[in-house]
């Protein structure tokens, strides 16, 4: 009965609500000079709810309303990533908005609902919880892309998003109800002991999980699902791309995990391959077709698709069947993907806002006008190199360890040639990610040519993204020689999921 | 029980079909009466004007609003809160009964936060006409 | 509708309503004129409110009449009004042919898998008389003894109010009830990220109607 769970646990969730709620109550009351103080209300916000989190959940392992919300270590690691990934893109997006964003109360109270958003994708023990949470945060995405209203391209980007998004909650919603018509449960735990009691898939549920995969890959942008991502990438604000690409893709990942983890895993053996396939795709399309793009936003999009591939490589090796036939959950898999997720959120923020900083500049995403960067700001040049460097897994950079963890699970779940394709794509990657840092730091020019955007402008970075870049750049760095800490963390985490809770009562539903 | 709940139902389609043969059987007398010559048909000009004894209409096509379509977004999304509320309405005395004030608390946290949109809205005169 | 016994008036009633509803859909695709359209799409819907009627699921049924019919049959109306007068409706695309084969392969599909699934859960709850309002509509039925309600028994006690002794009360012996129940007791979590959600896209949909020059 409601009394007795102990609502105490959703402090943070609540602190989170609460905070998007007065963020977006002062902006109604204070004054328009006086608005630049909201996103600093919000990151004090953020930083309360990691703490509270942290202290107040650190050991617990518990169910609330009977496996609806779920916290353990799992979701405790994924609320400490998500919502300091929301509040760096919150720091990140404050000079952007400034600039360019008249809504600057909607802009960081929308953002603040759509971390909410993403935590509760990621503790959600259950498919309409996680659904809900998931449009929570699509819903607010919509309107982050859509926020730059005066132009045209951030508004058909907001158009295709909105419709493939709703499209793609359509079809998973879809699959939820065949799941639930065939299993008679929407609980990750319940549709376990379904499978495990039912190896033989009915037809239905292999539909209805098809279903989810698709909705999700909409989601997360795999191949064949991805042709909204580079369109949407290039016409959002610069932050929201960098939140499209990593935050909602965490989440995603976050929810997929769990559910695959939690409530597919008996049945593996029917949906590895699947996944594989998908992952094979993703990584080779999106690397391939990276190479052949003139705007780096469009760049960065089709390498965040190829970073899904190698993301989908450790959900194909989520379990591996042992000699008795039994479904053996592989903590290295996990464990891989987290880590992974977030050395790719470090660098790929990092890039984005190099990014960010230099359109605010010069007004232009095009590769070809980054010639001379490194000289009117060496430091940009060497955080988008390093940035770079690290999405491509060069060592000493975060990518490197992340990828290494993520592979190495890969081969040994039996994905031997999956994850060779995987590094020919990262050195596919590394390719067209030297041609920018060649742009920014190599290229001269040459008689008769145009002075490019880059050389017109004069060069300034303003204090809080040159303070958010520097965090960035050590965090790639730090990751990248000494990842035990990480690592350590992301396998506690992977336990927890490991772990069954309580089957025996899942049943029943 | 299966029966009577079918038969309310029939009773609501018997009323729709009632609602639906009425008019639709007016406009076949009419025609039928045009057809046997019972009603004469002879149009004019001014017969056929749009408000046959008001003002001719000036202009071409008519101009809509936008701001219709802000209230018709309000609309749908308090509809839509409608919809979450009726369910926990319906039942409130047994809810009550057995969730105690938790039953009034939880709604009202959502009434809050909806509420919250509709300052917004105020605030930000989404809601005046101009 | 094999769960309803000796009805055939339902069955009848089934047909007709499916036939409606298909054929506003067809009109609502190869309609021209865009208003009509839009209309015959709120017919399509009032249609499918009567398929929810008579598989018992009431509360789909009004959501479906009050949300779709009523609201977004305006909206969708409203837009086209406010875009432009368009009677003449668009093109055809060379794209029509595809469209149509991959709506046909997913209508295909879509039968093959309702009738060769095996939707366990729903037999069950139907055969064991129980009532069907609960089953279909995904919820627990507490009072007739199957064995879905039996397990959840003794963990919600169902304590019928003062002064209704005598009458065996089930919270759950209706659709509507029952979803309300489970607001508030399995389901209060994403009952209320809903209501963050609704004012997400209230606000996101009023700070992009602003028009220019009215931004304060």
């Amino acid at each position: 009965m409601s009394a007795n769970v102990n609502v105490n646990l959703l402090t943070p969730e609540f602190i989170l609500a609460g905070m998007g709620l007065l963020v977006l109550s002062l902006d109604l009351v204070l004054p328009k000079a006086r608005r630049g103080i909201l996103p600093w209300i919000g990151v004090a916000g953020l930083i309360a709810a990691v703490a509270t989190a942290l202290i107040y959940r650190w050991d617990r392992v518990e169910e609330l309303y009977g496996g609806v919300f779920i916290a353990d270590r799992y979701s405790l690691f994924f609320f400490a990533f998500l919502v300091i990934l929301g509040g760096a893109v919150m720091i990140a997006s404050v000079d952007y908005v400034k600039q360019h964003i008249k809504f600057p109360g909607e802009y960081y109270g929308i953002l603040i609902f759509s971390i909410l958003g993403m935590v509760l994708m990621a503790s959600a023990g259950e498919l309409l919880t996680a659904y809900i949470a998931m449009e929570l945060l699509s819903f607010s995405l919509y309107v982050l892309v859509a926020l730059r209203k005066y132009d045209s391209k951030s508004n058909e980007s907001a158009a295709k998003y909105i419709l493939l998004g709703a499209f793609s909650s359509a079809i998973m919603l879809y699959g939820i109800s065949m799941v639930w018509g065939v299993t008679g449960t929407t609980f990750y735990d319940g549709i376990a002991a379904h499978l495990t009691a039912n190896p033989d898939l009915d037809i239905g549920l292999i539909v209805g999980l098809s279903l989810i995969v698709a909705g999700l890959g909409f989601k997360v942008a795999a191949v064949p699902f991805h042709m909204w991502a580079p369109d949407v990438y290039e016409g959002a604000p610069t932050p929201v791309t960098a939140y499209l690409a990593i935050g909602s893709k965490a989440a995603a990942f976050a929810l997929i995990l769990r559910l695959f983890s939690e409530g597919l895993l008996p049945a593996i053996e029917d949906w590895r391959v699947l996944i594989a396939t998908l992952a094979a795709a993703t990584m080779v399309l999106g690397n391939l077709v990276a190479i052949r793009q003139e705007n780096i936003k469009r760049m960065l999009a089709y390498s965040s698709i190829g970073q899904v591939g190698y993301l989908l490589l450790g959900v194909a090796s989520l379990g591996v069947v042992d000699a008795g036939g039994a479904v053996v959950f592989s903590e290295r898999a996990s464990t891989g993907i987290m880590v992974h997720l977030v050395g790719y959120a470090v660098a790929n923020l990092a890039a984005f806002l190099v990014v960010a900083v230099v359109y605010s500049r010069t007004g232009s995403d095009q590769i070809s006008d980054y010639r001379g960067l490194a000289k009117k700001s060496p430091y940009l040049s060497l955080v988008l190199s390093v940035a770079l460097f690290s999405l491509a897994g060069l060592p000493f950079f975060a990518g490197f360890v992340t990828k290494f963890y993520l592979f190495t699970a890969g081969a040994e779940a039996g994905f031997l040639w999956l994850s060779g394709l995987a590094m020919v794509a990262s050195l596919v990657s590394l390719y067209y990610y030297l041609r920018v840092i060649q742009r920014a730091y190599v290229d001269q020019p040459s008689e008769g040519d145009e002075e490019t955007a880059v050389e017109r402008s004069t060069f300034f970075v303003p204090l809080t993204s040159w303070l958010m870049l520097g965090v960035l750049f050590v965090g790639m760095i730090l990751i990248g020689v000494w990842p035990t800490e990480l690592a350590a963390a992301a396998d506690s985490a992977s336990d927890a999921l490991g772990t069954v809770r309580d089957v025996s009562t899942a049943l029943v539903r | 029980m299966v029966e009577d709940y079918f038969r309310q139902y029939g009773l609501i389609t018997v009323f729709a079909a009632i609602a639906m043969v009425v008019p639709i059987s007016m406009l076949l007398m009419s025609w039928m009466a045009t057809k046997i010559k019972v009603r004469p048909r002879r149009p004019t000009p001014v017969k056929l004007e749009t408000y046959e004894c008001g003002y001719g209409p000036v202009g071409g096509q008519w101009t809509f609003n936008a701001r219709y379509y802000t209230f018709a977004l309000l609309f749908v999304i308090f509809d839509v809160e409608t919809v979450f509320l009726y369910p926990w309405a319906s039942e409130f005395g047994v809810l009550s009964a057995q969730f105690g004030v938790f039953a009034l608390l939880e709604v009202a946290v959502f009434g809050v936060i909806l509420g919250i949109g509709w300052g917004y809205a105020w605030r930000k005169r989404a809601l005046e006409w101009r | 509708m094999n769960g309803v016994e000796g009805s055939s008036v339902t069955d009848v009633a089934f047909w007709v309503v499916s036939a409606i509803a298909i054929a506003a859909s067809i009109m609502v695709v190869t309609l021209r004129d865009i208003f009509r359209a839009a209309l015959f799409l709120a017919l399509s819907f009032l249609a499918v409110a009567g398929l929810y009627i008579l598989l018992r699921a009431e509360f789909l049924a009004v959501v479906q009449i009050l949300v779709y019919v009523g609201a977004i049959s305006i909206l969708i109306v409203f837009a086209i009004v406010l875009v432009r007068d368009m009677p003449g409706g668009g093109k055809d695309n060379h794209l029509k042919v595809v469209a149509a084969t991959v709506a046909a392969l997913l209508g295909a599909l879509a039968i093959f898998v309702s009738y060769n699934s095996d939707f366990t859960n729903l037999d069950a709850l139907e055969s064991s008389n129980a009532d069907v309002a609960a089953a279909l509509t995904g919820t627990y039925d507490l009072d007739a003894s199957n064995a879905v309600g039996d397990e959840y028994e003794d963990q919600i006690a169902v304590a019928p109010p003062e002064g209704a002794e005598g009458t065996e009360i089930g919270i759950f012996s209706n659709s509507t009830g029952s979803i309300g129940g489970l607001f508030i007791r399995d389901f209060v979590l994403p009952f209320e990220a809903v209501s963050v959600l609704l004012l997400a896209a209230m606000i996101g949909a009023l700070a992009l109607l602003r028009q220019r020059g009215e931004e304060s």
